[in-house]
């Protein structure tokens, strides 16, 4: 069995490196990749969206449909982990979410929680100027939110961010997201072309805000979705 | 096969090749389903910095523009791969999620996570109950 599956990836290992004698050079200017589309979102997204993080415009700007897609994945993703393990009994919160408690974790972690989170808040309002956005910044949140089930423990953390709370979050997230999107359908343009938000700003501006309202979108929906998948896995889905 | 070709050009895609093989192997041969779940998120990683290492441009700086190099889509790295593994990412760590879920699941069930073991007992277990 062992001997098998060694000798498949060897031969799949093979002819990777035959596929991959192929490939462009490495850091090459010219790639295939990097023609094209590529190039006219970097001319571009100083233009069209006043922002100069090309990231940022091309994930929620250029190819917002596709994000939004990815959002909703990740809150599927939420429900399918609450399908599989919510059950209406109560129970004991396993080991994990039960620490014995130290002084100086304690303490320690309560200090750090806010400045993380201040951070994280940074990270999703500066993302268009600056590496970040919604997604990394509301992971960054929902860590905060884990690094407390885990030092503070799961009851003592629920002040902070109730179990219950974690799903809504999530949808609510998409719900700004999708919202975002059909106002710009109902004010007459395509869906998620922000320029035509009811806002009364020059075109790029408003597709600037639009940036930012989807971010937050985001930010919302994995932080949430973050929090209800750890709290599922944590407590095996009992209530406690 | 040109292997000169790859190694002086192209090195970075043989680490690449080489996380890509390990994943599978865990995915493959461990026994323990949780182990299948690292051995997953291993395959993640290589196919995330691939398309990183596609992204690479030399002499290229971060894909945020700034007044030195103006628009000169040369000089930023292609800001497309690292949109694509950025979200990704995230979806990963989701999926990792359901995966667990699913792996606590078959614990409840059957409890036990080793592929040997569970086989055994779905083999017991009565079909028509």
């Amino acid at each position: 069995m062992k001997a098998l599956a060694l000798l498949v990836l060897g031969a799949l290992g093979l002819v990777l490196l035959a596929a991959g004698a192929g490939l462009p050079l490495y850091g090459d200017p010219t790639a295939p990749a990097s023609q094209h589309v590529s190039d006219d979102y970097v001319r571009g997204s100083m233009v069209d969206a006043h922002t100069p993080n090309v990231v940022t415009t091309m994930i929620a700007d250029y190819r917002g449909f596709d994000t939004l897609g990815e959002t909703m994945v990740v809150f599927s993703a939420g429900l399918a982990c609450m399908l599989l393990l919510r059950m209406p009994e109560r129970g004991r919160i396993p080991t994990l979410g039960r620490p014995k408690g130290n002084v100086i974790t304690d303490i320690v972690t309560r200090a750090m929680i806010p400045v993380i989170q201040l951070f994280a808040l940074y990270v999703v309002f500066h993302g268009h100027y600056s590496p970040g956005g919604g997604f990394q910044g509301g992971a960054l949140i929902a860590t905060t939110v884990l690094l407390a089930r885990m030092v503070l423990g799961f009851e003592r953390s629920q002040a902070l961010f109730p179990t219950a709370l974690g799903t809504p979050l999530g949808l609510a997230g998409v719900a700004i997201y999708a919202g975002v999107g059909f106002v710009a359908l109902l004010f007459g343009g395509n869906a998620l072309d922000y320029s035509y938000l009811p806002l009364g700003l020059p075109k790029d501006m408003l597709r600037n805000w639009g940036i930012l309202f989807v971010e937050i979108g985001v930010a919302f929906g994995v932080m949430g979705t973050l929090v209800s998948i750890f709290d599922d896995l944590l407590t095996g889905g009992r209530r406690a | 096969m040109d292997l000169t070709a790859l190694v002086t050009g192209r090195w970075p895609y043989l680490f690449t090749i080489v996380l890509l093989l390990i994943g599978l192997y865990g995915m493959m041969v461990k026994q323990n389903l949780m182990k299948k779940v690292f051995g997953l998120n291993i395959f993640q990683g290589a196919i995330i910095l691939f398309f990183i290492v596609h992204a690479y441009k030399h002499g290229a700086t971060v894909p945020v523009l700034d007044d030195i190099s103006g628009t000169d889509p040369a000089r930023y790295v292609n800001p497309i791969p690292h949109g694509l593994m950025l979200t990704a990412i995230v979806v990963s760590v989701a999926t990792t999620g359901v995966a667990l879920a699913l792996l606590i699941r078959i614990y409840r069930t059957f409890g036990t996570i080793d592929e040997k073991d569970l086989l055994v007992r779905l083999r017991d277990e009565d079909p028509q109950q």
